[in-house]
Parts: C-alpha cells; structure tokens; sequence
C-alpha cells in the first residue's frame, strides 16, 4: 500500500487539504508537464 | 475409387466510407403505444450535416483524422487447389494447398504528424520550450500556450497534433496453407475426423480491425519513413495444428445393432447413447515485447540475441532469454521485430470427451442429458508469459515477470453432467453432421478464415489488463496502468471516450480544487477552458468544452500507447467466462473475446461487474443498515422543490402529468430507487452556432402542464417574473457556449423515470434512454414556444440552441445520459457517510473527496397536503477526505481480478459525494497504478504491498 501511496504521490497525487489555493501539489504536476 | 481435383480462385472487396453525417433520431413521446411519425406521411424533417462550413481551420491546434477521398478498395484474392480421394472403408482423404493474399488492407493507420527521426540527434534539446508561433491564432488546447516544446515546431504541421490516418488501405498480407484431412464418413455408428493445418500468415496491418494507434505496441513504428520494417509473421499465426474428433453411438437399444427388441422400459436406459471426443493439438502464436523507454516514443527494445529457448528450458519459470532484450541508447530506434517469429508462446494441447443420452418419450418429445470431461488429460496449458521489458538507467530489465507464464491459460480437468435439455422432435437441433460441421469451423484454418483474420477483429486477444468502459475514469485508469508498462486496452461499448466529461459535463462539481492532483489534474488543465489559466487559476481549469476534453482523452491514450475499441459491448448475460472467482475472459456481443489477468469495470452502470457475479446494490439504504442519518426516504427535501403549493391534482381530480401516483414510502426506511438522471446539454448563445431548440417527436404540451403552474408559481412566491437561472444552470466553458444543468422545482431532471435502468438490460436501457431524450427536448420547446411560459423567459431562453460545434453524430445532443448512480458494489468496504464527515484519515488513501454530498431528486409525489413534492434530494456539506483504496475491491471470496474504480462500493449517500468525475478519474489513476503492481507481484489487487 505504501508503494501504491508513494507512487500516486510521485505522480502529482494528493492526500492532505492544503488551505491556500497554491499548495504542493501544484507545484509538482508543474514539475511533471 | 474416385479423385477430384479442384482448382479455384476468387476476389472480394472491401469498403469503408467515411464524411459529414449527422442522423435525425425519430423519438414517440410515448413508446410503444404511439409511433413517432406513419411511413405513409414520412418524418417531419430532416437534419443536415453542418459539413464544410466550419471551414479548413476549424480544428487548427488539434488532433484530427484523415482519410484519403482517393484511396484505392481494399480487396483479398483467394486461390486453392484440393485433391479428394475416396479410401477403403468409407474413409476419405483429402488434401488442400489455399492461400490468400489482402491488398490495401485497412489497419495500416498512422500519424502523418510523426517528427522525422532525422531530429532524433538533437537530442533533449528536443523537448526544451520555445515561444509558440501560434499563440493568439489557437483559441484552445495545448498549442495555444505561451510556449511550446521545440519537436512540435519540427513537425510536418506544427499548428496540429496528432494527424491521424483514418481507414489508410495501406496494409498486405499473405497466407498460405497446407491443410490435410481424413475422414470416415458415417457407418457402424463411427464417424472421425482428423484434420491438419499447416499455415503462415504475414502481415503489415497494424491493429487488425481496421482501427488501431498511430504508434507503439501496435503501430508502425515508423509510419511516414518505413512501413515495411514491421511486416512480420502475424501475432495470431498458428502454424500447425491437429485436430481429431469423433462421434461413435453405441450399438444398443431400439434400431441399433444389439437389443432391438428389448422393451421400452430397458430401451429407455439402455438405447440412445453416443460418445464425442474431441482432441486439439497446436502450437503457439509469436510474442511481442515491448516497454523500452528512450525518448523516442518508440517501446521496441533492441535484440542482442534470439531469445527463444531450446524446448526443455522453457517453463513457466522461464519460456525465453530475457537477457536478450536491451534498451536502446536515447533517440535510437530499437532492433527489435515487430513479432518474434520464432519465439512463440506455449501450444496447446486439450483432450475432451462427452457421453450423450437421448430419452425419446410420447413421440413428440426428447430429453438430452450429457456427462463431459473438459481437458481429460489434465494439460497445463500456460498462457503467454509476460513480455513487458522494463529497463533501468542501464538499459537492462528489471521486471522479476518478464518472460514468465503468470496465469494458466485454460482450466484443468472438469468433469460432470452440465446440460440437459428437453426439446420438442421437430426442433431436434443437433445431429452427427452438424457437430462435425462445428467442430470444422474451429479446427480447420479456411482460405476465408485467413482473409477475415487480416481484415476483421480477431476472435480472441490477451491483454495484461482490459478496462471496460471508456468513461474519464476508464480512461484514466486505462492510461495510467499503460504509464507503467502494461499492455491495456479500453473497451468502449459506444463510441466515445470521456462518459459525461465528453458527454456534457463541462461544468462539473469539483468541491475543493486543492485536494484534486494526479492525472485527474492533469486532464483538467490541458482541457481548460480558458488558454490563459494556469495551474495557479485552478477554479476555471474545471471547465471544458467536451470536444477538447475529448481531445485530450484521445492524446493520452494515444501517447500511452493503449489499445481503444470501441461498439465493443459486453455481450447480455453470458459475456464474462469466470472460474475459481476468477475472471478468464470476457466477450462482445460482436464476438471478440478479451482475456487478461486483471480486469477493471469503469462503466457507470457496472456491468462487468454484475455478470461476475460480485454483491452490489442498487438505490438508497435505511437509516438503520449503515447508521446514516442522511439516509433513507427524506422527510422533507429544502432544494430543488415546488416552493409555492402546487395541487398535485386538477379540478377533474387528475394527477398532471410527471407526478408519481405512489406513496412517500417511510422517511427514514430504504428502497431500490435512484437519483434522477438528465442529459447536460451544450448550448450556444451565439445565433451564429446554435440550433434552435428543437421539436422532439410526438411532442405533447399538455405533458408540461405542472412546468406551466411551477413558473407561474415562483412568479406569485417571487412577485417577480422568474428569469433564465432559476430554471436552467449554465455553466460557460467558452463566450457563448455553455453546459446547461438542472435547476429547481420542475426542470430537465426526469425524476422518477429511471429506477429500472441500473438493473435493466440493453433494450431496457435503450428505452429509458429515448424516453430521457423525448421528455428533456420537449422540456426546453416547451419553454421555448408555449404560451403559458412569461414572454421575457420565452425570449430569453430563445436566446440559446443546442451549440453546433459539438455532438455532430449525435444530432448536436449529448451522447451520454449523465447516469449519476447505478448499481453500487458491496465490497471488502463499503463507504458511508461517517467517511465523509468524521471518520476522514485511511490507512490505505488514494486520493480525496471534497464535493457535498449531492443526490438529485428521486420521486414526485403527492404530499400528505395534496401538493406536488419532489422528494430525495440531500445536499449536505462535508469534510475533505480521504478516499480509500478499499473501495474499488470486490469481496475476495466473490473475484480476485476486479477492480471497479465507477462502480465501487459506497453507500448511496457516500457514492453521492464520492462520485464526481475529478474523483472518479483520480480513483482511475490509483486503479491502473494498482493493477500494474499486482501484475508485476503476480498477485491479486487485494495484496498489493
């Protein structure tokens, strides 16, 4: 499961509620594309 | 003693036409009780495709398809010459020499965008960004951005995505056989056959069947430069094989050689047996490996080697050299032939024998019993090993199932009795004949069988993973499962992509954008509506125009190499083979077969699911099955509601039409109905891109009598008139185009009207279907036209018509009904509400959930007043949580190769927040992640670690 989770997470997945609109995930698919 | 000899030579062609079309669908307003128009009086009109209007730089920035207006006819040749010599005995032997040869076949398909390899040698500087030249003259999609990678600019159409050929006659194939057979003709009782094929079958046709990707796993590597480089022997050759079958009926009983004239009562016992047998011996079809990774966009590996191994290493341990394989150095093309000619996957070999008892009883009547025995010598029959090559940074394979057999192909042993049936004496069905006529059509490799397998879909194909339903979380999941290697297809009942995200869903409900990532983040932000929003403008990525949207889907799969058929529907009933809870393969009403280890159901019906025999649900649960207070017949419902008192009945007494003539039910109790579906239909205010509302068939105003009084309504409740947005929801995903919602008390929701679809079969589906279409066309004309309705809202809803840059094949009307909730599994865990509101954290999380929880309306029903009340809705606020993985895994017991990412397991009232599309698409993309782990495990999706 956790290789599942960190697969996900390595591919732009979320899995906290971040309040500002800008948060990690963003960041990361910026990355990504 | 006789000989014939036979020489013979035939051609056929094939055709296939492609253009503007558009179909006027008739609809009764009443099915099956009025007719939609009298053949003698004909249609009232008829729709014309837009055509060339939209002139040559309509679809400028994306992906288009091409065909050639001058391509030449597919044909195939066939020629054989036979020799037929009668034996002793009553035998007959005969000998075949047939071959077929297929000229500008369809299935040569490929992009003519393809970048010239000669760039190869730039290198990364490939894919380094530069200014777009075409920013400002592309309103949408990825080319309509400030930059652009720098091998777009080097493509023959720079201002284009992919170009893809469509039905590009360019594809060969010859065949050629040696076919053997001896025969006893029936005598005695005995009857044989014994039949060999000897055979080769090459080809350059891509994806049999005509469709296929530009390129990849089945594509041509170099389609514009080299198409001859994939000519090869066909991945579905046999080159030998045996087959031996036999009938013998016993000599006992009445007319036969022993004890004719015992009496009936023995007779019945004795009389009437036969014994079948049935014995296939051949040998495996070529395999195909695939999965280097080199910046080519190419998966051909290079070969180092031969990788097949002599017979007595090969096992299910090991069946080839896997160290033969490389990765090619970067911008290289890999070595590798498209098939590996020589390198074939494991025989088969199946014995099987049946005893039959026919009980004849009162003349007119017969009883047939039969005992079989599948596989009577208990064969391992494996199935092709795994040939995904999975490279490290040194080029060399680090996939521990590369070239093993992880699934046995065909069951073992089955014995027992397994049918018996009582048929009429006229409608005797099956006689010594017929059974050796079937057994020939699947053992003997015909001259025609060999055309149609380079023509048509073979009947059965093996995947790693088969995804059915192309919705956006088919896609996804789909997609995701080949980013990690696997060979996937899609299967896709109609003929879209994308489920309601296509199908008129533009804006959907999103809830918190932040807790949205992963490929469902991804999709929305190459399909933004708006080219200027950035990864940081996430409120208006959520909204597509569906065209774009499925434009976008179609890249993905395309860049993903995954395998997309579509018309391929799960055949009623008997369309899924299982064994020890298990899926083998699954079957098209079209014949196709598709085996896979795992399977995935992303329909939002759960189709797949159901004829797997896995637990579902269909409607809302008690209050008291989950603890759910939210559960249940409501007992009042605030939203969407008749909010000034309407009587339910007129003054003659008569409900009007669209009010349920049942009861409330028990407010807090279960029952077996679901939330109301409706079309989102894509409407235009520019006058210039619109239809205007049309006339459905059998149109009716008197069935809007209560939308009539619901206006007029709101106007005294109000004491103004009601304008546009109080009845209808738009949702602007360009200047004038937007995606219309349900809105209020009466509006395009047909509430009440669909409990029997998530359980219905295919005709069922169809009829509420239509019946959906006739009521919500009729519901926008009535607004449009009828006297009754304020001439402002009249003006202002004419000042909207279906947009005419979507659906052109559909008639400019939604391909998909927005199924908001069907049959929901009952799985290893079932969501419920405390999932949404308190009980947040999951050991086992994929992603999060942030949309209220949102069921439409369910019933319309006289209230205890004598009103009109809608009843059902729940729009209840919740937490950001997290979803768990759990959800998409049948009970273990029930299927170890199942994952059902839209169907999944859910109380209604969690399925009703859980179910937005960002969240099925993100459920998708842990879905095809997750499979792809437990095939590299060999293990079921239930033990990933």
């Amino acid at each position: 499961m956790k290789k599942l989770q960190e697969t996900l997470v390595s591919q732009g997945g979320v899995f906290e509620y971040v309040m500002p609109v800008q948060n990690e995930a963003i960041t990361k698919l910026q990355r990504l594309l | 003693m006789y000989t014939i000899s036979e020489i013979g030579h035939t051609q056929g062609d094939n055709t296939n036409a492609f253009g503007f079309s558009v179909d006027t669908p008739f609809a009764s307003s009443q099915p099956g009780i009025t007719s939609a128009f009298k053949f003698s009086d004909g249609p009232t009109s008829l729709l014309q495709p837009l055509g060339a209007n939209g002139g040559p730089s309509a679809f400028r920035g994306f992906t288009v398809r091409y065909q050639d207006r001058k391509a030449p006819t597919p044909y195939i040749q066939q020629w054989n010459f036979t020799i037929q010599q009668a034996l002793w005995g009553g035998w007959v032997g005969s000998a075949v020499y047939a071959g077929s040869r297929g000229i500008h076949l369809f299935g040569g398909n490929y992009d003519l965008n393809q970048l010239d390899p000669s760039f190869w040698s730039q290198g990364l500087a490939l894919q380094s960004t530069v200014a777009n030249p075409f920013r400002g003259q592309i309103a949408s999609g990825p080319l309509s951005g400030a930059t652009v990678q720098r091998q777009q600019l080097l493509r023959p159409f720079p201002d284009y995505q992919t170009v893809q050929t469509f039905a590009a006659p360019n594809a060969s194939s010859v065949f050629h056989s040696f076919q053997a057979s001896l025969e006893k003709r029936f005598s005695g009782g005995l009857s044989t056959l014994i039949s060999f094929t000897g055979s080769k079958l090459i080809t350059d046709a891509l994806s049999i069947g005509g469709g296929g990707n530009a390129t990849g796993l089945e594509g041509f590597r170099m389609g514009r430069f080299n198409r001859a480089l994939d000519r090869r022997i066909d991945q579905d050759d046999v080159s030998r094989r045996l087959v031996v079958s036999s009938v013998y009926e016993l000599p006992f009983g009445k007319g036969r050689k022993f004890l004719a004239d015992v009496p009936t009562a023995v007779d019945l016992i004795l009389g009437g047996w036969q014994v079948n047998g049935i014995g296939t011996f051949q040998t495996g079809k070529p395999l195909i490996v695939r999965g280097a990774n080199n910046f080519t966009g190419i998966s051909f590996p290079d070969l180092v080697r031969d990788p097949t191994l002599p017979s007595d290493q090969r096992s299910a341990n090991g069946w080839f050299d896997t160290n033969a394989f490389q990765n090619p150095a970067n911008f290289v093309l890999g070595n590798a032939p498209f098939t590996l000619p020589s390198t074939r996957g494991p025989g088969l070999t199946d014995v099987s024998f049946s005893l039959f008892k026919t009980f004849n009883f009162l003349e007119r009547f017969r009883l047939e019993t039969r005992w079989e025995m599948f596989n009577a010598l208990n064969t391992v029959n494996l199935n092709n090993p795994n040939t995904t090559f999975s490279p490290n940074a040194q080029g060399v394979n680090t996939n521990a199932n590369f070239g093993q057999d992880l699934w046995l192909a065909r069951s073992p042993q089955d014995a027992g009795w397994h049918a018996t049936h009582l048929l009429a004496q006229k409608d005797r069905t099956m006689n010594r004949r017929d059974f050796h006529s079937l057994v020939a059509a699947g053992m003997v490799t015909s001259p025609l069988a060999a055309a149609q397998m380079a023509g048509s879909a073979p009947a059965e194909r093996a995947f790693d993973f088969v995804v059915y339903g192309g919705t956006a979380a088919g896609v996804t999941t789909a997609v995701a499962a080949a980013r990690e290697g696997m060979k996937v297809v899609l299967l896709e009942p109609h003929d879209h992509v994308g489920g309601m995200v296509t199908g008129g869903l533009s804006g959907t409900d999103v809830g918190k954008r932040e807790v949205i990532g992963g490929m469902a983040l991804e999709f929305s932000i190459e399909a933004r509506a708006t080219p200027w929003v950035t990864t940081s403008h996430r409120h208006d990525a959520w909204k597509s125009e569906p065209r774009v949207a499925e434009s976008v889907f179609h890249e993905m799969l395309s860049e993903a190499n995954v395998t997309v058929l579509y018309r391929h529907r799960l055949k009623e009933k008997t369309g899924v083979s299982m064994s020890s809870g298990r899926i083998r393969s699954i079957e098209m009403e079209n014949g196709a077969r598709f085996t896979a280890p795992i399977f995935a159901d992303c329909t939002y019906e759960g189709d797949l699911m159901a004829q797997a025999k896995v637990t579902y649900t269909v409607g809302r649960e008690g209050v008291k099955q989950y603890g759910e207070s939210l559960a249940g017949i409501r007992a009042e419902t605030p939203h969407h509601q008749f909010l000034y008192p309407i009587p339910a009945r007129d003054a003659s007494g008569k409900l009007y039409p669209e009010i349920g003539d049942y009861p409330r039910g028990t407010p807090g109790e279960g029952d077996g109905k679901v939330q109301a579906y409706n079309f989102r239909v894509i409407a235009s205010n520019d006058p210039m891109k619109r239809l205007p509302w049309p006339k459905p068939a059998g149109y009716d105003p008197a069935r809007y009598e209560l939308l009539a009084l619901y206006i007029a309504g709101e106007e005294k409740r109000l004491s103004r008139a009601t304008d546009f947005n109080e009845v209808l929801l738009p949702a602007y995903s360009a200047t004038s185009k937007a995606d219309i919602n349900n809105r209020g008390g009466f509006s395009s929701d047909y509430i009440g009207k669909n409990w029997e679809y998530p359980d219905g079969n295919y005709a069922t589906r169809e009829r509420i279907w239509n019946d959906h279409i006739g009521y919500q066309q009729g519901f926008y004309y009535f607004l449009a036209t009828d006297e009754r309705i304020p001439l402002t809202l009249r003006m202002e809803v004419n000042e909207w018509g279906l947009a005419l840059d979507e659906y052109e094949d559909t008639n400019y009307w939604p391909h998909q009904l927005y199924v908001r909730e069907a049959r929901r599994m009952v799985g290893e865990f079932v969501a419920t509400q405390k999932d949404l509101q308190t009980d947040l954290s999951k050991p086992d999380a994929i992603g999060m959930g942030s949309y209220q929880s949102d069921s439409h309306n369910i019933q319309r029903i006289v209230n205890e007043k004598g009103f009109v009340e809608n009843e059902g809705d729940v729009q209840v606020a919740v937490m950001p949580y997290q979803i768990p993985y759990r959800i998409m895994l049948p009970k273990r017991e029930e299927c170890v190769n199942l994952l059902a990412p839209v169907p999944f397991s859910a109380s209604h009232i969690a399925y009703a927040s859980m179910r937005m599309e960002p969240q099925w698409m993100l459920i998708g993309h842990a879905a095809g992640v997750a499979a792809s782990m437990a095939h590299q495990a060999n293990r079921p999706p239930h033990e990933i670690g």
